[in-house]
């Protein structure tokens, strides 16, 4: 009985000691949240991020129109790093009308005024046509052209009417181009919030959530396994081996 | 048999969320039904500085967006405008003469809870109802209970709508 236990004392030992290492390290580090601002450091791999499903932004194009930039990361149009509309399908062009800055995507257009700020959202119902491809500008009358399956409209100023025109006009189309380095450092940063802190990792780390409640399940098996551990450990101390007492050797 | 029963009764469960959800009537078909064979061209209205705190005063926010597109012919319009009931938006059609509701209708319904509001039982309540100078309705609209906040947002729109034609090309104050 004593050798058996002795034997399984030792294969759990062994078994757990990465885990002792590891509850040490994180209980450690997590008792020292504060002078180490765990809190306050964000973890931004893409790896650890896409594990935790926060998608970092897969998208680095946009459209530019004067000086102006638009995209589209998650389900959000922005201008610059600005969001106007948080819920819209894809971008697909970008012009100017007027004096107003117009994002088209694949079922409407937004329209957005020099501020950043929305001024409407242009659909169907309005008159637009659907299944927009692409979008740009006439190149003689400089008016809002739309291309869909069902061939291209040109748009009056105000975006009121549209209507089927030759496709052989000269149009300068709305290109994807890809966004200034810097712009989409912003657009990434402002898509996946404040991040992940280093402590929600070392917390979940520390109690297992990380692997999710499979995990949390697997750190209380091990925690079992530290309590066999702690009583077998006490037992073979002060159980006296068959030859004799444990105290005379 | 037992089994059998406790998904019945799951089914029945949920039935009253897969009514709960959904797109009643497509706006531009409700738009279409108002105006028969005559849809006019739509007319736009900007929410100026004079206009934003009345109407952040009858919504209690600013609206999403700097302009506003209708639909009028003589003193007649139609608004498609949405308000959230709990978390998500419901989309509302009204359609407004000389200044009083003649029709108020909900078109798409997004949440899970107070859809009990798009029946016309509900909705039936609008009809001729109209705004005073505090931008009140002249009458109260009997509540649901369980759908206190969906009620509160059609109250909202409906009293945007009578508001904004009031504002529109298409209303004469002699009326």
């Amino acid at each position: 009985m004593r050798r058996k236990l002795l034997h399984a004392h030792r294969y759990v030992g062994v078994f757990c000691a990465l885990f002792v290492v590891m509850l040490a390290v994180t209980g450690m580090l997590l008792n020292h949240t504060e002078d180490l601002a765990l809190d306050e450091r964000k973890v931004t791999s893409d790896i650890v991020l896409d594990f935790y499903g926060i998608d970092a932004p897969k998208i680095e194009h946009g459209f530019s129109v004067e000086s102006q930039w638009f995209s589209r990361l998650g389900e959000a149009i922005y201008i610059n790093s600005l969001p106007v509309v948080s819920d819209s399908d894809q971008i697909v062009g970008a012009f100017k009308s007027g004096d107003i800055y117009v994002a088209a995507t694949q079922s409407e257009l937004i329209l957005i005024n020099s501020e950043g700020l929305l001024i409407e959202r242009l659909s169907s119902l309005h008159g637009v046509p659907e299944n927009i491809e692409s979008a740009g500008v006439a190149s003689s009358a400089r008016l809002p052209v739309l291309k869909t399956p069902l061939g291209i409209y040109q748009g009056d100023a105000e975006l009121f009417e549209w209507q089927l025109v030759d496709s052989n006009s000269a149009i300068d189309w709305s290109q994807p181009r890809i966004l200034p380095n810097e712009l989409f450092e912003q657009l990434k940063q402002k898509h996946i919030g404040d991040g992940l802190s280093l402590e929600r990792i070392l917390l979940d780390l520390h109690s297992g959530r990380i692997a999710g409640s499979v995990g949390v399940l697997f750190m209380d098996v091990i925690a079992l396994l530290f309590l066999f551990l702690a009583i077998a450990g006490v037992w073979l101390w002060f159980k006296p081996k068959r030859s004799g007492s444990f105290f005379r050797g | 048999m037992l089994r059998q029963f406790l998904l019945y009764i799951l089914l029945v469960g949920l039935m009253p969320l897969s009514y709960a959800k959904g797109v009643y009537q497509e706006p531009a078909e409700f738009i279409k039904e108002v105006f028969v064979n005559h849809i006019p061209k739509p007319s736009s209205m900007w929410v100026t500085n004079e206009l934003k705190p009345q109407v952040n005063e009858i919504m209690g926010h600013d609206l999403p967006s700097l302009r506003v597109r209708y639909w009028g012919h003589e003193q007649r319009t139609v608004w498609i405008l949405e308000e959230i009931g709990k978390e998500k938006p419901i989309t509302v059609g009204v359609v407004v003469n000389q200044g009083k509701i003649e029709q108020l209708k909900v078109l798409v319904f997004r949440e899970t809870r107070g859809y009990e509001v798009r029946h016309p039982f509900f909705t039936d309540q609008f009809k001729g109802r109209f705004i005073d100078n505090e931008k009140r309705l002249d009458q109260n609209i009997d509540g649901i209970s369980g759908a206190t906040l969906s009620v509160r947002a059609l109250q909202k729109i409906a009293r945007l709508a009578l508001f904004l034609h009031r504002h529109s090309d298409f209303f004469s104050s002699g009326v």
